[in-house]
């Protein structure tokens, strides 16, 4: 049997509910342990382990469907979108897309989807890197800003309306109302300053731009100005 | 050196006081690409000791091509950290891009030597030093295996001039497992290879044993620690533990209790 043969093989077994009775042609049971006996030692960590992690990166959404439900939930999940990254705590990525897709769950989906974007939001707010600077306030004066583009903090993500991000006590979460949720997706796409000041609206609206940019500055929002041949 | 892994539930206790032993294994999934606390505990313990990054995900003897993506994290956070050792399992687990998370047994053949020696290297050479290749619990033997484990591990070893993290845990349960002699496993293991240990508890059903690192370093580990040290001389040691994690200070008396051993034994 070649290395391709045996490790398909594998995966299949550790991923079936019952193992594939070409098992025993690859593997050797020794002992008071069957073949298929060891294997389920592998497919019990496989689905174990996976449940795990979905449960710590969503844990509103359990605490809302309940244990039960969310187990369900989860292994049709990860029988439909194996992981496929390196880091386990990556493997729920696509709970959100899963349950907007998940016609059994009827009209409820829809909010159990942006709940799962939301939490999702948050673990990848938790597992970005650090921005490389601090920002100086004064950038903003450069002549050339308005058509540069805002570096913004790794962490930092909008879902609806309300921004998320990792600042000094740990995930947090922000409702933006109007104009300023808008000018934050505009940041968010590295459109240039003039872009994104230009979602505020009259009245005020160059006044309300500048107290926006503050507070984003004061969150730690802004990291840098883009150098203009960055776009 | 004698240390433990860095755990997230000891992370408050690490930045505000340090490791308080010399030495310290990062598991690299958990720091490669990421900042704040993270980041930030690596960092302090850096301060006071060695740090090893240990990753469970290189997946060396998958048919998937390496991760790319992966790799440049792990360069870069290598460049960061200036570890003492870098190292992952020999095993394979990721299938058709598709990650298990779980350390899965290779067939001991040729065909599986020649493609992991391949793959080594091609890490090697990405990140630009030696490798540690450490032996994983197994629970299910392949039936076209034509060496032992030990062999195995031996050959890779010298072909790809890597480097072998020896978990002493691994071999109990392993021995356990498939009925061999764990002491022929040491004795049959390159001396000159051998750069780095791990210490582990496990659970013993009767039928097999399972790698749980969820316990105290149990006594034939400890039996079989002294004899590695015996044969190999006094080496840089990890204890691990996963769940029901004890406090730090338990763990630095694990510590403590293996630098004695080295010191009795070597």
């Amino acid at each position: 049997m070649t290395l391709a043969r045996s490790q398909a093989l594998f995966w299949q077994a550790v991923r079936a509910k019952r193992a594939p009775a070409a098992l025993r042609e690859l593997f050797v049971g020794r002992g008071a342990l069957s073949v298929d006996k060891r294997m389920q030692i592998y497919r019990a960590a496989y689905w174990s382990r996976h449940e795990k992690a979905l449960f710590e990166s969503y844990p509103r959404l359990y605490e809302h469907m309940g244990v039960a439900a969310f187990r369900e939930l989860v292994a049709g999940y990860i029988e439909r979108h194996p992981s496929t990254e390196p880091s386990i705590e990556r493997a729920g990525a696509a709970l959100a897309t899963y349950i907007g897709a998940c016609a059994a769950l009827g009209e409820q989906r829809f909010a159990l989807r942006e709940l799962a974007q939301l939490e999702w939001a948050r673990v990848l707010a938790l597992l970005a890197d650090d921005p490389e600077q601090a920002f100086e306030a004064s950038a903003l004066g450069a002549g050339d800003a308005p058509t540069r583009a805002l570096r913004m903090l790794p962490s930092l993500s909008i879902v609806g309306s309300r921004a998320i991000w990792r600042g000094a006590r740990g995930v947090t979460e922000l409702a933006l109302f109007g104009d300023e949720a808008r000018a934050l997706e505009r940041a968010l796409q590295s459109d240039p300053l003039s872009a994104v000041c230009a979602e505020f609206h009259e009245p005020d609206a160059a006044e309300r731009a500048r107290r926006a940019l503050a507070a984003w500055i004061a969150r730690g929002w802004i990291t840098a100005l883009e150098e203009p041949c960055a776009r | 050196m004698h240390g433990y892994g860095l755990r997230a539930p000891h992370y408050a206790e690490l930045l505000e006081h340090g490791p308080r032993v010399s030495f310290v294994e990062a598991v690299t999934e958990n720091f490669v690409g990421r900042g704040g606390r993270a980041r930030a505990v690596l960092e302090r313990v850096r301060r006071d000791a060695e740090v090893a990054l240990h990753g469970v995900s290189l997946s060396i003897g998958s048919l998937d091509a390496l991760n790319d993506g992966y790799l440049d994290r792990l360069r870069a956070l290598q460049h960061a950290v200036q570890p003492r050792f870098v190292s992952d399992h020999l095993c394979f687990g990721s299938v058709g891009g598709h990650y298990g998370h779980d350390l899965w047994p290779l067939p001991y053949t040729e065909e599986a030597i020649a493609h992991v020696v391949a793959r080594i290297s091609t890490v090697q050479d990405r990140l630009g030093r030696q490798i540690l290749i450490e032996n994983v619990s197994s629970y299910i033997e392949h039936r076209e295996s034509t060496l032992s484990e030990h062999e195995f591990l031996s050959i890779i070893a010298e072909r790809a001039d890597c480097l072998i993290l020896l978990d002493v845990n691994n071999v109990i349960v392993s021995a356990k497992n498939h009925g061999f002699d764990p002491h022929a496993y040491i004795a049959g293991l390159p001396a000159q290879r051998i750069a780095q240990l791990h210490l582990a508890g496990h659970t013993d059903y009767g039928s097999h044993a399972i790698d749980d690192h969820g316990s105290p370093v149990p006594a034939e580990v400890w039996a079989l620690y002294g004899a590695v040290i015996e044969r190999f001389g006094p080496l840089p040691t990890i204890v691990e533990w996963d769940q029901d994690l004890p406090s730090l200070f338990e763990l630095q008396e694990q510590c403590a209790r293996a630098r004695a051993a080295s010191e009795l034994h070597a």
